[in-house]
């Protein structure tokens, strides 16, 4: 599939009435849930819908000068113990462990995951992004507090394969 | 005025306009691709975010994430540069609607001028002469015949949402004509999601020639004179000048007074250009770019004013620094692109000084050009009394430019502004393909 393609399903989607929408084929797989889908109408997570310039202070990622501490380029420097892996984020947004802020974490330190288990939101646009393990492992570290605005690429998960 | 500012875009543009804000008291948030994590433009900037993989699709070009890394770092405005999404009018949609200022026109003025057919009309409601040739789009063979007959071939079919060559044809005869017609609407569709097409008559080597404006959103307009851009090869700019060698004071003052009514009607903000195709004194409305624009220097340095600043002035809400109705040019202005023949890593940068010498560049000792983006790596720019002398200046700094690890195309430029033709000043777009041979 092509970007167009692929954008174009992404506003026909954002068109439509429909809350969630999955695709897989052609290398490609995705879910797109509208932030309706998941959350109870009421709940607002804080920096959810009405998504307001919090200080930048208060999120890790966005630093002041020196560009070279964003991304721990693969493993190296990144201090992780040996044989365990990076989960990275694949999108610019805002991270939730949760599916609503007062449902449990899909995931804390020590818990066994599935490949194709669900292991946090990411937050773009108001669009809910689910991000799935891709191999079975045990979450070593969560490196991202929850709310928090996360690049692309920056470590979410430390986790050991199983 | 506004504290902070994201830049949507990479290279020397993002440098650019983090420049500007710097002295403007703007904090400035830039935005980079994986492959771009050492750019200039993140050093620069005061807060930088990675926002995707090289892919531009998925990183510069993705609304998503700018519009989430604007937000979450507290901008108040966004500023797109030139290409990516500049002139897209759902990110500047989406911009406002997240409560930020887009530097630029309203998104319904950039749509507006950014179907040919209606700024075609447009310009010629306000005066403006427009090529002859179809008043809307032809889609029958019988009105496309009828049409180029009337204006005498050869004629150009265009597509109405086109850009960059794509979706045009040019056809020298009636039994030529069906056929081109099928295929340009064919590429325009698939370029462009609109088959839209219409017919112009085609000019053979007009020159390109542009005016830079600056408008405050309420009805005033500054015009800043005219650039040459008639140098290109495959529609790509290559050198770029102003004033232009080919522009009379009259043809300057008629051009003008249309720009400023087509301007200032449509409550235009920010800076943009109008293009004209110019054959001898006769110059035809081609379209109007809705941005500022790479060659913008060239304006900058005849006419004294940083075009970043007063765009983000106002598009901000706030007064322009410049008199409309007292701009003076002064001297003579060139400015060559710098374009990278292949990607590599900058081992040594020897930057050309003197007076009235500018390079505008992302490059530094130990830069990566990227195979992933626009190969042009930085433009030289000069400015002196009159054309020889600023032609003199500029072969004199290209040869002081060196940039060691990258090969870029200064030998080509060096042999056309060294060229009889251009030293003549009496050429047309065509002048690349006259001296291709010898370059």
């Amino acid at each position: 599939m092509d970007d167009k393609t692929l954008l174009a399903l992404f506003d026909r989607f954002e068109k439509s009435s429909a809350s969630e929408m999955k695709y897989s084929g052609n290398g490609y797989s995705f879910e797109l849930r509208r932030k309706e889908a998941f959350v109870a109408p009421a709940v607002q997570y804080p920096g959810g819908t009405e998504v307001k310039t919090t200080s930048v202070e208060t999120h890790a990622p966005a630093h002041v000068a020196s560009p070279a501490p964003h991304v721990p380029a693969g493993t190296e420097d990144s201090g992780i113990s040996s044989g365990n892996e990076l989960i990275k984020s694949p999108i610019v947004g805002t991270f939730y462990r949760s599916p609503s802020p007062d449902a449990p974490a899909f995931v804390d330190a020590g818990k066994k995951v599935k490949a194709g288990q669900k292991i946090c939101i990411i937050e773009a646009m108001k669009m809910m992004n689910a991000l799935e393990a891709e191999i079975n492992c045990e979450i070593v570290k969560v490196l991202v507090n929850n709310g928090d605005m996360v690049e692309f690429d920056q470590p979410l998960f430390e986790v050991r394969p199983l | 005025m506004i504290k902070r500012l994201m830049v949507a875009n990479r290279g020397e543009i993002a440098v650019r306009i983090i420049r500007s804000c710097k002295e403007l008291g703007i904090e400035t948030v830039a935005v980079y691709s994986t492959a771009d994590k050492d750019a200039l433009h993140v050093r620069l900037a005061d807060i930088a975010v990675c926002i995707g993989p090289p892919k531009s699709a998925q990183s510069y070009l993705s609304v998503p994430a700018l519009i989430t890394t604007a937000i979450r770092t507290g901008c108040e405005a966004v500023h797109p540069g030139v290409g990516f999404l500049s002139e897209n009018s759902n990110f500047a949609r989406e911009v406002k609607k997240a409560g930020l200022i887009w530097i630029g026109p309203d998104p319904d003025v950039i749509d507006l001028l950014g179907d040919k057919v209606t700024a075609r009309d447009t310009a010629l409601k306000y005066g403006l002469p427009v090529t002859p040739g179809s008043p809307g789009p032809i889609a029958k063979k019988d009105e496309a015949v009828a049409v180029a007959r009337e204006c005498g071939y050869p004629v150009i079919i265009k597509a109405a949402s086109g850009g960059g060559g794509k979706g045009m044809r040019i056809v020298w005869k009636d039994d030529d004509l069906e056929e081109n017609l099928t295929i340009a609407s064919n590429e325009a569709l698939a370029n462009f999601s609109d088959g839209t097409v219409y017919i112009e008559k085609y000019l053979q080597n007009p020159r390109h020639v542009e005016l830079q404006v600056i408008a405050d959103g309420k009805g005033g307009v500054a015009i800043l004179g005219e650039r040459d851009c008639s140098v290109q090869r495959n529609h790509q700019k290559l050198i770029e000048e102003s004033p232009s060698p080919g522009v009379t004071p009259a043809m300057r003052d008629a051009m003008s007074s249309g720009a400023r009514n087509l301007f200032s009607s449509l409550k235009y903000c920010g800076a943009g250009t109008i293009e004209f195709l110019v054959v001898g004194e006769a110059f035809y409305f081609m379209e109007v770019n809705a941005r500022i624009q790479v060659e913008h220097p060239v304006s900058e340095f005849v006419t004294g004013t940083d075009l970043i600043r007063e765009q983000i002035l106002v598009c901000c809400g706030q007064p322009m620094t410049i008199d409309p109705d007292n701009v003076q040019l002064s001297g003579w202005s060139i400015e060559a692109r710098i374009n990278a023949l292949s990607p590599g890593k900058v081992t040594r940068l020897d930057v050309p000084g003197g007076p009235g010498v500018r390079f505008d560049s992302f490059l530094y000792t130990g830069a990566t050009v990227s195979p992933h983006y626009d190969s042009m790596v930085g433009k030289l720019i000069v400015h002196d009394s009159d054309r020889q002398k600023a032609l003199t200046k500029l072969l004199r700094t290209i040869d002081e430019l060196k940039i060691d690890g990258v090969p870029v195309n200064t030998e080509t430029q060096k042999k056309i502004l060294s060229s009889a033709i251009f030293r003549s000043g009496q050429f047309g777009t065509g002048i690349y393909a006259q001296l291709e041979a010898t370059l």
